[in-house]
């Protein structure tokens, strides 16, 4: 089902020794404002932890290879094709949702004698009426990427078919986080090296001592139809969101630990939005001591709490979904009520997800 | 003339200079183009479609600074893309784009403040446009989301009000938004009040509809976030008592 609701999220982790995301401008030092000492990680760096855990876990994404090979998006979108157009079921299905290209499909088909799917689009007469059939073409792929593609159904993208260029925005949009205080990078860089028979490479790798890290977002219902973003979606959103970074335990991002997520679903009738729920937070600490743990930081969520409860008795929040770290406490931190709370560890099915 | 006064508020903002290509400059406010886009949006109109309607003819636009504010350089890895058929990455290597983005003084107890200023002579866009902004928290939208010039830069609108604005001749005051620069005729700098970081920028003022430039204009910028004693030929007088000018060539 697509979703029919809007909501503004909230997306928190911390950083141990980490580097949550290198400038590649400077030697790949962690992402600065360096005037406040405030750490920053782009949304990008935040969409490829979640599409390399889709792509671990055997969905297809847009932004990727075909059998590890980089390809053309024409050579993608003709595998995508091709495999639909075998597929007597599918086709049947697609057509059963889409009564204007069933029509198109009918209209074109009949000026050709062949008798599969791939042999009747693939047949010079079907193609002959190149505006119906770009018509047709132009509608047949959108709808595959949108049902193959689930990093589009998310995140957008600009894409072409026949060179005619349309640009979805996602309806899932995340801002760049930044560290709720002052951070402090690791004084003494860690030299690695890279061991050849006959000579090394010795370089610096730069690591935050610490960081409380957050990012906001909104999943935007109208743009949710445009791209076919569906419940199930959402759901596998927010476990990437954990489970992504979780996985990704290369020695830039160890020591990187997802600690809550926050969710505000409106009703369906409402309209709007908050807007980035960081400014409803305040997270103290004394400048004067180094940060090292989360135990160094006093957060408080009492303007979050207020805005909750004035959305809620306007009827403008369905509910407030939470997802807590379940072994570090921060749970007892923040005063907000949750309506639902969801366990964004568990187990994703590998692949094959029925959609 | 009534006009709709309201705050487009945010942590991070990138508004792209149209002339760049290797790296992504950012104006330091969003440009008249950027404004109309922000509230077709809001309204519901699709990409690209509000061009004509949207037009200098029918609207008019101010915008002033709010909160002090700077930019900050960061190099982006973006995908590489020639032609179309690499938008799915298929280009061996990535784009490194120096982006600048635009972020509060103070990134993470600050945010930025656009002040807005719009006028539409269709009654009919200026009652729809109040109605997505008069709640207390938030505000409403038909379409996308509110951002500050990028999708991902997400924002938030307040404080929208309803104010009675007049036009005025030459007029010699604290103008509270940017100005065209060929609508000043003296700035009034000696021992000024408040204080001064002025910048000159060239920016789009209209889309023709396949999204080119239609008109464009230099304005002067007080990055410091506080008015600047002018004189100047065309203004408009607010029922708050504040003194602004539109947007134009």
């Amino acid at each position: 089902m697509i979703i029919n609701n809007n909501s503004d999220f909230l997306f928190a982790f911390e950083a141990n020794m980490s580097n949550p995301n290198g400038d590649p401008d400077q030697e790949n030092k962690p992402r600065m404002d360096y005037e406040t000492k405030t750490a920053l990680v782009s949304d990008a760096r935040r969409k490829r932890d979640c599409r390399n855990f889709f792509k671990a876990k055997g969905m297809p994404i847009f932004v990727d290879t075909l059998r590890e090979q980089k390809v053309t998006m024409e050579k993608m979108l003709e595998h995508y094709r091709n495999q639909w157009l075998t597929d007597d079921q599918k086709m049947m299905a697609l057509f059963d949702e889409n009564a204007e290209l069933k029509e198109l499909w009918e209209k074109l088909s009949k000026k050709s004698k062949k008798t599969t799917y791939l042999d009747v689009y693939q047949d010079k007469d079907f193609q002959k009426d190149k505006k119906e059939f770009g018509l047709f073409n132009n509608l047949f792929i959108t709808q595959l990427i949108q049902k193959e593609l689930i990093d589009i159904r998310l995140f957008g993208s600009a894409m072409a078919v026949d060179n005619v260029s349309r640009t979805f925005t996602g309806p899932v949009q995340i801002t760049w986080g930044y560290s709720m205080h002052p951070v402090d990078l690791v004084k003494s860089n860690t030299i690695s090296s890279i061991m050849n028979e006959d000579n090394s490479t010795f370089g610096k790798k730069h690591k935050l001592h610490y960081g409380l890290f957050m990012h906001s977002g909104t999943i935007n219902k109208l743009s949710a139809r445009l791209t076919g973003m569906t419940e199930q979606d959402r759901e596998l959103f927010r476990a990437s969101l954990v489970q992504g970074m979780l996985m990704n335990q290369t020695d830039s991002k160890q020591g990187q630990t997802p600690l809550f997520y926050l969710e505000i679903q409106y009703t369906p009738s409402f309209d709007g939005f908050l807007g980035d729920l960081r400014r409803f937070l305040k997270v103290g600490c004394n400048e004067q001591q180094p940060i090292r743990s989360f135990s160094d930081l006093s957060l408080d969520d009492s303007e979050l709490v207020e805005a909750v409860q004035y959305m809620k008795q306007a009827g403008y929040i369905d509910r407030v979904v939470g997802w807590f770290h379940p072994v570090l406490k921060v749970s007892n931190i923040l005063r907000v009520d949750i309506d639902q709370m969801v366990d964004l560890w568990a187990p994703v099915e590998l692949a094959g997800i029925d959609r | 003339m009534k006009i709709l006064n309201f705050h487009i508020r945010g942590k991070m903002a990138h508004f792209r200079r149209y002339y760049s290509n290797s790296s992504a400059l950012s104006y330091s406010i969003p440009p008249r183009t950027t404004i109309i886009g922000f509230i077709a949006g809001l309204l519901g109109y699709e990409r690209d479609s509000y061009y004509d309607e949207f037009a200098p003819a029918q609207c008019s636009v101010a915008v002033g600074i709010q909160s002090p504010q700077k930019k900050n350089i960061q190099t982006v890895s973006l995908l590489m893309i020639k032609s179309t058929n690499d938008l799915n990455g298929s280009q061996p290597f990535h784009s490194q784009t120096p982006t600048e983005i635009i972020t509060p003084v103070h990134l993470r107890h600050g945010f930025l403040d656009y002040e807005v200023w719009f006028h539409h002579q269709n009654q009919r866009i200026m009652d729809n446009l109040y109605a997505q902004l008069r709640l207390k928290y938030g505000y409403l939208t038909r379409g996308v989301s509110a951002a500050l010039g990028t999708a991902q830069h997400v924002g938030w609108v307040e404080d929208g009000k309803v104010l009675e604005g007049e036009e005025e001749g030459q007029a010699e005051a604290f103008i509270h938004s940017v100005i065209p620069v060929s609508n000043i005729s003296k700035l009034n700098l000696v021992n000024h009040e408040y204080e001064l970081h002025l910048q000159k920028e060239d920016m789009p003022i209209h889309f023709h509809n396949d999204r080119t430039i239609a008109s464009k204009g230099n304005f002067m910028i007080n990055a410091s976030a506080s008015p600047v004693h002018a004189t100047v030929h065309r203004a408009v007088r607010l029922s708050d008592e504040r003194i602004i000018t539109w947007m134009e060539a």
